[in-house]
């Protein structure tokens, strides 16, 4: 085993970079998920039988995973990936 | 003994019985007992990560506010989400640190990164601190449960004290494998029931999910927006809180540790991308909020409102199903919560104490004293200071929180040293306690653990760059020993 065991060191060896792209397409539904709330703070219109609100929150819940399935191939394909896998 | 009190005794019994054979044989040591060997695949660790998700939290206390304060529930839908997006980032390099350095707990990580035995130290304490009022939630629901099952004959004083009982047993006998399989009992039964009384309780009453909402709309037409049934809790409040236990999801001792148990950096992320859907059951136990509070209104206490629902509407066997499932969904999360704060005290904070060698057999003997002390002390709290479920998750929250910048800052700045981190982490804190103490929660309408998560991410970031600023550019800033 190399490196140092301990400080700040330790970073080093397994910092690795996500993709910009990446990076954005799992943020987004964050991002938007919550700045949205001011906004959407209301009951009409109602979409699917739920008041606005919910709609809002609950859309944005059931497409993360779509954004994040995205994020998680730019990750995949960035080739440096092997470096942190040292394990394997 | 009711019909439904019988069924969820059974329930329990076979659910113990299962942990008991899922423990499997030979010796019990610290490392077997609290984190399995580290050699569990990947469905039991996807089981643990959910078998930690679910709690009385989920059925209860989101259940209760949606019945009390209406939208301001509707953060629980939101902060899982916000969650798994952090983890996607910062559990891969969590663990390929773990991986090379061969980390087993939250402090470890802490140690190894800041070589500070005060920063770890304060990590073991603010995390055992925090967990306490998210044991307290388990054990109160589960005395709701065994009160109202037993339709009063048992009081809920004395319900608490068997609920943690039968924890603690449970925690003895099984450890963390034999709960791990307890866990699948426990979300197939969850999943069950908050389909069946989510969709059914609607429907009976209503004809349906949106026949309920209108009329709830038509019979209470602000409890759907921010700040439905209260005043304090308004966009900001649920932004702010969105934040704080999004951010504070995978700082809880138990949750940062999936980091260690996994099989490689790519499960992780691959967790991070179904986990959002895992947050869909809350929806529906909303429904069970709300149909609640139209067909019985004026609840005493409201997080019994999706219990006294069933209890109403249903045959005595299948409330005793109901009750069964959320006895589990609060014992699997108490134990969990109880191995891992025990092993944090026994292992980061007892043995560096002990000066010289300590066996095996002690560590194991003093992990289950301290079990026995944390579970003590959330029972006193149970019973002397009862508070809304909700309300004491966000209190977990409010503290656990506080170690997010020491995390990110951890594995993605490496100028960071020790000092900034603590002195964020004590000014935090404080602000925290002198805003709960002082009756200043919502402070400026926004959740007070997220204006101390902003107080110590600050002092974190000017006595970072105070200590930058001491040192030539571009140098390498050593671990500071503390």
């Amino acid at each position: 085993m190399s490196g140092p065991r301990r400080g700040p060191g330790i970073i080093e060896t397994v910092a690795k970079e996500v993709p910009a792209a990446a990076l954005v397409s799992a943020l987004a539904p964050a991002v938007a998920l919550v700045a949205g709330l001011p906004f959407v703070n209301r009951i009409e219109p109602v979409v699917l039988g739920l008041p606005f609100l919910l709609f809002w929150i609950l859309g944005w819940v059931l497409v993360t995973p779509v954004f994040l399935a995205i994020a998680y191939l730019l990750a995949e394909a960035t080739p440096d990936r092997t470096a942190g896998g040292a394990s394997r | 003994m009711t019909t439904p009190l019988l069924v969820i005794v059974a329930f329990v019994l076979v659910s113990a019985a299962v942990g008991v054979i899922g423990r499997g044989r030979g010796e019990m040591n610290i490392e077997r007992w609290s984190v399995g060997g580290r050699r569990f695949g990947v469905v039991l660790v996807w089981l643990l990560t959910a078998g930690e998700i679910y709690t009385t939290f989920t059925f209860l206390g989101a259940s209760g506010w949606a019945y009390s304060r209406g939208a301001p529930a509707f953060y629980i839908l939101a902060y899982g989400t916000i969650g798994y997006i952090i983890s996607f980032f910062l559990l891969p390099p969590v663990w390929r640190m773990a991986k090379r350095l061969g980390l087993h707990t939250q402090p470890d990580f802490f140690l190894a990164r800041y070589d500070s035995p005060v920063l770890t130290t304060l990590v073991v304490l603010i995390g055992v601190v925090s967990i306490v009022p998210y044991l307290q939630l388990q054990l109160a629901g589960l005395g709701m449960i065994v009160e109202i099952a037993s339709a009063g004959a048992v009081s809920s004083h004395l319900a608490i004290v068997v609920g943690f009982a039968v924890t603690c047993v449970f925690v003895y006998t099984s450890g963390i494998k034999g709960i791990a399989w307890v866990a699948i009992i426990k979300d197939v039964a969850m999943i069950v029931a908050v389909v069946v009384i989510g969709i059914g309780l609607p429907a009976m009453y209503f004809g349906g999910v949106g026949k309920m909402l209108t009329e709830l709309i038509r019979q209470h037409p602000t409890h759907l927006t921010f700040p439905g049934g209260t005043t304090t809790m308004g966009v900001g409040w649920v932004i702010s809180t969105v934040l704080l236990t999004g951010m504070g999801f995978y700082c809880w001792p138990h949750t940062f540790a999936s980091a260690f148990s996994a099989k490689d950096d790519r499960t992780l992320r691959r967790n991070a991308v179904i986990m959002p859907l895992y947050q869909l059951p809350v929806l529906l136990v909303f429904f069970v909020g709300f149909t609640a509070l139209l067909v019985m209104p004026g609840l005493k206490n409201p997080d019994t409102a999706l219990l006294a629902l069933v209890g109403r509407s249903y045959p005595g066997w299948f409330a005793g199903f109901v009750g069964g499932a959320g006895a589990v969904t609060a014992m699997v999360p108490a134990a969990m919560l109880l191995l891992g704060a025990s092993t944090l005290v026994a292992k980061n904070l007892y043995r560096p104490l002990r000066r010289g060698p300590v066996s095996e057999q002690h560590l194991m003997r003093a992990s289950r004293g301290f079990m026995l002390a944390i579970a003590v002390t959330a029972l006193v709290l149970a019973l002397w200071s009862p508070t809304e479920l909700v309300k004491l998750l966000i209190f977990g929250y409010d503290g656990i929180a506080q170690l997010f910048p020491g995390i990110v800052l951890g594995v993605f700045a490496r100028r960071v040293t020790a000092r900034p981190v603590i002195l964020g982490l004590v000014a935090g804190v404080a602000f925290v306690i002198g805003l709960i103490w002082s009756g200043h929660d919502p402070f400026l309408g926004l959740n007070a653990g997220f204006a101390g998560l902003v107080v110590n991410a600050a002092v974190t970031l000017i006595s970072m760059a105070i200590v930058s600023a001491g040192e030539p550019a571009g140098a390498h800033v050593p671990g500071t020993q503390c």
